[in-house]
């Protein structure tokens, strides 16, 4: 499978899947609710090109990190929700860890300055 | 491994799944639509700012599509369904094109299935390749084999170094007679006792044989094969032990074989052990037995041929009497099995059958130049709207698949009527040596061969007319409207070489075929003066323990004759120790009274052992002197009739030696003095016999034979008196089993049946060859008049003759066929070389085939031409001028 990038706006791939699944701790959703969660919780500085999410769900999705259903929204239509699976956690985990590790190495180096 | 998975399940809904995407993404636009009108916009520009937002809605959907899909299976499919579609709309294209693939398919699927039942299959055997036969062997002629003396063999078991086991049979046949059943000739081998366990196959029931049933005296037990005990004995399971009646003498049952057993042959029913007496073990000068050894474990068949040849060469030495040009040769022991000539033949007919298979799909390849062209504006559109030469090449090359696995559908439901066809003509009584023709069918090896063939042709015949059908100059095929006159000179040329190359290949296979029918026919004619359509032949194989002395074998026959002569319809009666095409000749050296022996010059001569009549019977004219008479009887002087041949070979300065004397047998012997009686003229014995075999015929009643071959010529159909002759028999001696009841004719056709397949699928071939060139002419030439449809319009108005236009259309018809012609006129004359090389019987220079081949090529190439340029001149100037 080739990973084709849409433009992402200003966030790279891996850590806009970083961002989904962690929203996605908090429970299932749809897509339009993981943008809006994303936009405002960075208060609208991390702002993702919608379309872009779309992929990197259905990534997500085949490498086992997400399941999806149809379901019913707060709106009474037809919606897929995104639920993290037991393999989701244990990635974010790692993901998690890994960006600490590298927000403090490149903290280190920015800070002298 | 959970993504392929996910990918798979959506493959098989794969609406399901775009209609789920179109609603999760429309979703979303609502969703941000209506957050943004809440914000205050317009209805239109709040669906506006949504789009805006998302970004690419198409490049959305294709990365999420992309990901989802199983890659090139996906297109693969998408290109077969394509391929369909655009194939229902061309159905005619379709149906030639797969019908071409078909006939091609057919043929070689066919020849595969025998070459595959018949030839290549491993034997059931463990461990076949370690296993060699041993034969003797005449230096220079490889194909030609004989048994090897039991002293030979003793020698080689001697000396060579190279095999680890040895064992030697020979091959008889056996009267069963048992309380009720009807009397039974069956098919006998005489093994040495480790000839099971050199092949390494026990007995299903009981033992095999041990060390010391050799022994005379010993040997009266026997091992049964699986047909005979459940034909004859009813599988009874408890035989073991029991005592059967062979040749009237009691056998002792010691083991039955497992079904699939049949060694040296198909046809054997029984083995018995192989006991010599003292002066026929150190026989060095009757060749009698055929041997097969295990190779020990690092040794090729090569080596141990070069051991065997060194030997042969040793024993010339030392006994140059009996082994002057004698050898010994090793045979896989496949090639013993399945025959020799049978390999050459199915070889042969494979590489035709290969040769239709091109010939095809040159012609499928031909077929879709010439869709190519009625194409060019699809595959223009396509390449405008972005698809890449490689995706239009994929594309046009799956349709090609397509078609080549259509025509592969049809060619093995066609293969299994031509098998049938095959396996029909062989008669029974030739069946039975060969296990093959029982296994004779479309296998799961066959199958996968057939897949292999459709693939590979429908590659071979899409690809090239795929590569250029896709080298379209884009803007020049999009103004031309995708009219013929786009196709430029290149595709013209590929198509001319195809067409060359069928013709060329045609040729090959049509010269073949001719060669082969002539060689064919010139053997079947052979000794017409015979006239064995009206001979009723049979056989009788008496046992010696029943028939001990020679007056009671004498007895029989001349009661046998008797009785048959009698019966109404019958002209006349005859025996012979073997008639002309039978398989039981044998030869015999005879010495010249008063004449010293000369090393190298051992006068030799097929001894035909025959009742009175027998050469008025079979037509022989008589030379000099009279023929063998009622009268030569036991207590007579011993006679001899002999045959031209031998008169001029022996005695050239004499026109009829009557009155000379000779005996039976080598320099030194001491037989009884036979008078030369008569000289009568020669017979070709044999359909394969060039030039008439030197005979010696001696009464049966003074030198009696226990198996003789009866020849009954008959007033209307012989068959006819098959019924009365059986019982005629039967009165005589109720137990004696009677074999081969056939005409003469028949035994005939059966001695060179493998030849006369060769002919006729030849034949076939070449004629689905000639139809199929014809064909790519004829396509060809219609798509150069309807493309020049203008042109010849312009033309004629201009005032150009009828004759003027179709001598430029036949100028340009035939330059592919004057090549084709050449060229496979060149390669024919290689191939009938090789041919004749191979095919005893047929010759590689024969002027009427060479003429009449290519008349008869470029007659049906100048029919295929004139037909369509004939339809060119037709043409209504009018609609001609207006075609464009």
């Amino acid at each position: 499978m080739q990973e084709q990038r849409p433009s992402s706006g200003e966030l790279l791939q891996g850590t806009l899947d970083m961002l989904v699944l962690k929203t996605l701790i908090r429970g299932p959703m749809h897509g339009y609710a993981v943008v809006e969660f994303i936009q405002q919780t960075s208060e609208d500085v991390l702002r993702v090109e919608e379309g872009a999410l779309y992929p990197a769900l259905h990534r997500l999705e085949l490498r086992g990190l997400l399941t999806s259903e149809w379901g019913v929204s707060e709106n009474n239509r037809r919606a897929k929700y995104y639920r993290l699976t037991a393999a989701g956690r244990r990635h974010l985990v790692d993901e998690t860890a890994r960006w600490r590790r590298m927000s403090a190495a490149i903290g280190r180096i920015m800070e002298p300055a | 491994m959970t993504a392929a998975w996910l990918r798979l399940r959506t493959a098989f809904h794969r609406r399901q799944w775009q209609r789920d995407l179109e609603d999760e993404l429309q979703f979303h636009l609502e969703m941000r639509q209506e957050r943004c009108q809440s914000q205050g916009f317009s209805a239109g520009d709040a669906g506006y700012a949504a789009r805006r937002q998302f970004g690419n809605l198409m490049l959305v959907k294709e990365a999420c599509r992309e990901m989802w899909t199983l890659g090139w299976i996906e297109t693969l499919w998408r290109d077969v369904r394509y391929g369909c579609r655009q194939l229902r709309l061309n159905r005619s294209f379709a149906v030639v094109t797969a019908t071409t693939l078909a006939l091609g398919i057919a043929a070689t699927t066919t020849i595969y299935s025998v070459c595959d039942a018949l030839v290549w299959k491993t034997l059931p055997l463990p461990d076949p390749d370690t296993l060699i036969t041993v034969l003797g062997a005449f230096p220079g002629n490889p194909h030609f084999w004989s048994p090897a003396s039991p002293a030979g063999v003793e020698d080689i078991r001697k000396s060579q170094t190279m095999l680890a086991s040895l064992a030697s049979w020979e091959n008889a046949t056996a009267n069963i007679v048992d309380a009720g059943g009807e009397p039974l000739r069956v098919d006998q081998a005489r093994v040495t006792p480790n000839f099971f366990d050199v092949l390494g196959v026990s007995p299903e029931l009981g033992r095999s044989f041990e060390p010391g049933d050799d022994q005379p005296g010993r040997d009266r037990e026997v091992v049964l094969s699986d047909g005979l005990w459940r034909n004859r004995f009813q599988a009874d399971r408890g035989i073991v032990g029991k005592t059967i009646r062979l040749n009237d003498q009691d056998y002792t049952v010691v083991g039955v074989m497992p079904p699939r057993f049949a060694f040296p042959r198909a046809s054997k029913d029984l083995w018995t052990p192989l006991a010599f007496a003292p002066e026929e073990r150190n026989s060095r000068s009757t060749p009698r037995v055929d041997s097969a050894g295990r190779m020990k474990p690092g040794h090729t068949l090569r080596q141990a041929a070069l051991e065997l040849n060194r030997l042969g060469l040793q024993l010339e030495k030392l006994y140059p009497q009996t082994n002057t040009n004698r050898r010994f040769m090793a045979w896989p022991v496949r090639r013993y099995v399945a025959g020799d000539y049978a390999a050459q033949f199915a070889n042969l007919l494979l590489g035709a059958a290969l040769f239709v298979l091109l010939i095809a799909c040159g012609n499928a390849a031909n077929l879709q130049f010439a869709r190519g062209t009625a194409r060019w504006r699809e595959v223009a559109v396509r390449q405008a709207l972005g698809a890449t030469r490689w995706q239009i090449v994929t594309q046009l090359v799956t349709e090609s698949l397509v078609l080549a696995l259509a025509g592969a559908g049809l060619g093995v439901v066609l293969a299994r009527y031509g098998l049938r066809a095959i396996r029909a003509g062989i008669p029974p009584e030739l069946q039975k040596y060969s296990s093959g023709w029982a296994d004779l069918g479309l296998n799961a090896g066959v199958l996968a061969f057939v897949l292999a063939a459709a693939v590979l042709s429908g590659i071979l015949a899409g690809l090239v007319p795929a590569l250029r059908s896709s080298h379209a100059n884009l803007a020049e095929s999009l103004k031309e409207g995708g009219h013929a006159s786009s196709s430029g000179p290149g595709r013209h040329r590929a198509r001319s070489v195809l067409l060359a190359a069928e013709i060329a290949l045609t040729m090959v296979l049509l010269v073949g075929a001719g060669l082969m029918i002539r060689g064919f026919h010139n053997l079947v004619r052979g000794e017409t003066a015979i006239e064995p359509r009206t001979l009723l032949t049979l056989r009788l194989e008496l046992d010696a323990t029943e028939y001990r002395t020679p007056e009671k074998v004498a007895e029989f026959y001349r009661l046998v004759l008797d009785r048959t002569a009698a019966l109404p319809g019958v002209q006349a009666a005859t025996a012979a120790s073997a008639l002309p095409y039978s398989r039981h000749a044998r030869f015999s050296a005879f010495t010249i009274s008063g004449r010293a022996a000369q090393p190298g010059r051992q006068p030799s001569a097929q001894l035909q052992v025959v009742s009175a009549d027998y050469l008025r019977t079979m037509h022989i004219p008589l030379r000099a002197g009279r023929f063998l008479s009622d009268r030569d009887g036991p207590r007579f002087p011993l006679s001899a009739v002999i045959s031209e041949e031998i008169a001029r070979q022996w005695w050239p300065g004499e026109p009829a030696p009557i009155g000379r004397q000779i005996r039976l047998g080598m320099h030194g012997t001491t037989g009884p003095v036979i008078t030369i009686v008569g000289v009568v003229g020669g017979v070709k014995a044999s359909a394969l016999d060039r030039v008439p075999r030197p005979a010696l015929y001696v009464p049966y009643t003074q030198f009696p034979e226990q198996g003789m071959d009866i020849a009954i010529r008959s007033a209307g159909d012989p068959l006819s008196l098959a019924a009365p002759v059986r019982l005629a028999i039967k009165a005589v001696d109720a137990e004696q089993p009677v074999t081969d009841m056939m005409t003469l004719e028949r035994m005939k056709q059966n001695e060179v049946i493998g030849l006369t397949y060769t002919a006729v699928l030849m034949s076939i071939f070449g004629a689905i060859a000639l139809v199929l060139s014809c064909v790519g002419v004829y396509g060809m030439m219609s798509y150069l008049v309807s493309r020049q449809t203008h042109e010849i319009g312009v033309r004629m108005a201009l005032g150009a003759g009828r004759w003027n236009v179709l001598g430029m259309l036949f100028r340009q018809g035939s330059r592919a066929g004057l090549a084709g012609v050449t060229s496979g006129l060149l390669l024919a004359f290689a191939f009938a070389r090789l041919l004749a090389s191979v095919i005893w019987g047929v010759s590689g220079t024969d002027g009427g085939t060479f003429t009449a081949i290519p008349l008869v090529l470029v007659l049906a190439a100048g029919l295929a031409i004139y037909i369509p340029a004939r339809r060119a001149l037709r043409i209504d100037l009018l609609i001609a001028l207006r075609s464009e």
